[in-house]
């Protein structure tokens, strides 16, 4: 297979550190002119431009809003007392508690940074100061923040769903068991490492008043998974108007809690506009190269040369995982599954893997290159929040890193874990 | 002389990203306001708008090109490993050489962009029919002309280490 000429553009411009929103675009219009083919560059705009229009695309501004304001408004808090009332009893109970609290929060934002700064700052102290080392209080908090973008609402599931053409419907509900599955793997592994640690236990439950609080502070934050999850995955309102539903419930309960000031509200929308419109270029752009590859028969060279080497589709996802796991390491979720999944999704048709399945391996593997070195937002964020280098915390994290490499050949080789609750929700899967 | 045109060049700069910056936060509260309201017209009134689709649709890409700018200072994804390790004075030339492609892309997506803008004047947007679909494209030429002086910032920048560096914020 011979790689035009766009191709290494794009990929040389990316390795010299343009921004990835341009490199994507660099290639194929650069291409276009050494080709003296100026017209296509037209239509390659017109692409760019259709790429953001999209009505679906309205669903990732609000959710990313929804996160900031509930961020703000102390809900994070809640959800670690709440958390503690569980879990906080059990041998290790602190990290138990980071890793429930990472599953509670994914419920209601669909980033691993997000958790891992606003569970870290929190946790990370409040660990050291019972005793864990700091090395392993961070470990814990980035390696169970990557279950945020798994569990829905996720940003990147939606963009999936969106350049792959599937229903975030969907994928949401295929995201719900294998998101569970990798936190409670996580909480087994703490568990052994506990024992083995000798890891401080909170003698005596909590009192009946501090429980009470604890689940009335905790109830309404709880019921924000219950509304936008229900309401999608029943039927009853569109991912969009979930957001918005999101956004305002949220807005609503920081404001009447008294946890969120109303002049604080200017500078959440300004960092949501920042963040979701710098998504929404590189989706833009995925769809100017996407197209582009396909002009040039990229996506079905690549299926039929896959095919060539096997059919056996079990051998495809894990080389797949391979290669997903090399990427992820350099690049980021949205951006890889903006590039890589038109790339691949002939070849997965050819070899009949269900898309909503490919997803779930897909953003699972790909939020787990968060957190791995060489280049992971994950890790720089853990490393900003606890001031340790990199490499500390990457050592503390392999017995997690084994916990997410044997999740993710769980999900490979089982597609009920993810196709099971779709299915019986009635999607085609 | 040189460092008094290239603070010039920032400050502006500066400007230019907070004027975007209060425009796409109030963008994405236009778009939340028009959502609340049109569930509330579908849900309880049962009466759906005709035109808040399309108005979204609007906000969200003016508020997605206006952010192209907003980005420009360290928000845009990159892949920084290899300028890294690379000698210092070969990574300034390799930042510059990025940087005037990024204003090559730029400059000709303005001229390609005004091409549709032109075509997009005949037409108007279905729902909001005093709006012509023109207006909606505008928001990619206009988008890329304000990168280009955030372009040539980025490319200067290195060779003023001196001056204080504007962040991303």
């Amino acid at each position: 297979m011979i790689m035009p000429l766009f191709v290494s553009l794009t990929i040389v411009a990316a390795l010299l550190g343009m921004p990835i929103v341009f490199a994507l675009a660099f290639g194929p219009l650069a291409g276009f002119v050494i080709d003296g083919k100026q017209v296509m560059a037209q239509i390659g705009l017109q692409r760019f431009f259709a790429g953001i229009n999209q009505f679906p695309l309205l669903a990732i501004p609000l959710f990313i809003l929804a996160g900031e304001i509930m961020n703000a408004g102390e809900i994070t808090r809640r959800l670690v007392t709440f958390s503690k009332l569980l879990v906080g009893h059990l041998r290790g109970g602190l990290a138990h508690v980071n890793i429930l609290s990472s599953i509670l929060f994914a419920g209601l934002s669909g980033s691993a940074v997000a958790d891992t700064t606003a569970l870290g700052s929190m946790l990370i102290p409040a660990m050291e100061k019972d005793g864990y080392t700091r090395k392993f209080a961070t470990a814990v908090t980035a390696a169970s923040s990557i279950i945020g973008p798994i569990i829905p609402p996720s940003i990147i599931m939606i963009v999936y769903a969106y350049i792959m053409n599937v229903s975030v419907g969907a994928l949401f509900a295929a995201g719900l068991v294998p998101g569970l599955l990798m936190g409670a793997s996580l909480m087994a592994m703490t568990a052994i490492i506990a024992r083995k640690r000798n890891f401080p236990k909170r003698e005596g439950l909590p009192s009946r008043k501090e429980a009470v609080t604890g689940i009335v502070q905790g109830f309404f934050p709880l019921m924000t998974p219950v509304i936008i999850l229900g309401g999608i995955l029943l039927g009853i309102v569109s991912p969009t108007e979930a957001a918005v539903l999101a956004v305002a419930y949220s807005l609503v309960l920081s404001l009447v809690s008294g946890t969120l000031s109303p002049g604080a509200i200017p500078g959440l929308f300004v960092r949501a506009a920042k963040s979701s419109s710098i998504v929404l270029l590189m989706i833009g752009s995925a769809s100017l190269f996407g197209w582009a590859l396909n002009i040039a028969g990229i996506p079905q060279s690549l299926a039929r040369l896959v095919l060539d080497i096997t059919e056996n589709p079990i051998l495809f996802l894990l080389l797949i995982n391979l290669v997903l796991f090399v990427v992820g390491m350099f690049l980021d979720a949205g951006p890889a599954i903006l590039i890589v999944g038109p790339v691949l999704g002939p070849t997965m048709l050819g070899m009949d893997i269900s898309p909503i399945h490919f997803a779930v391996i897909m953003c699972l593997n790909l939020t787990i290159g968060l957190a791995t070195p060489p280049f992971g937002l994950v890790l720089f964020a853990s490393a900003a929040v606890s001031k340790l280098r990199v490499g500390e915390i990457v050592r503390a994290m392999l017995p997690f890193y084994l916990v997410h490499i044997l999740v993710i050949l769980a999900i490979t080789l089982i597609p009920d874990i993810s196709l099971a609750l779709p299915r019986l929700l009635g999607y085609p899967v | 002389m040189a460092s008094n045109v290239y603070r010039a060049l920032v400050a502006l700069n500066s400007v230019l990203i907070r004027v975007c910056t209060a425009a796409i936060a109030s963008l994405l509260g236009v778009i939340v306001v028009i959502m609340i309201v049109s569930v509330l017209c579908r849900y309880l009134l049962n009466n759906p708008l005709s035109w808040s689709d399309d108005a979204c649709l609007i906000s969200l890409v003016w508020m997605t090109l206006l952010g192209l700018v907003v980005g420009m200072r360290q928000g845009h994804i990159a892949v920084e490993g290899l300028l890294s390790v690379l000698p210092s004075p070969l990574a300034k030339m390799v930042n510059t050489a990025v940087y005037v492609a990024v204003c090559f892309i730029a400059v000709m997506v303005v001229w390609v962009g005004f091409g549709f803008v032109k075509q997009g004047m005949a037409r108007i947007v279905p729902s909001l029919d005093w709006i012509k679909q023109g207006y909606v494209y505008l928001a990619v030429p206009v988008g890329f002309l304000l990168i280009v002086p955030l372009c040539v910032e980025q490319a200067l920048r290195p060779f003023f280490p001196h001056l204080d560096q504007p962040t991303g914020e």
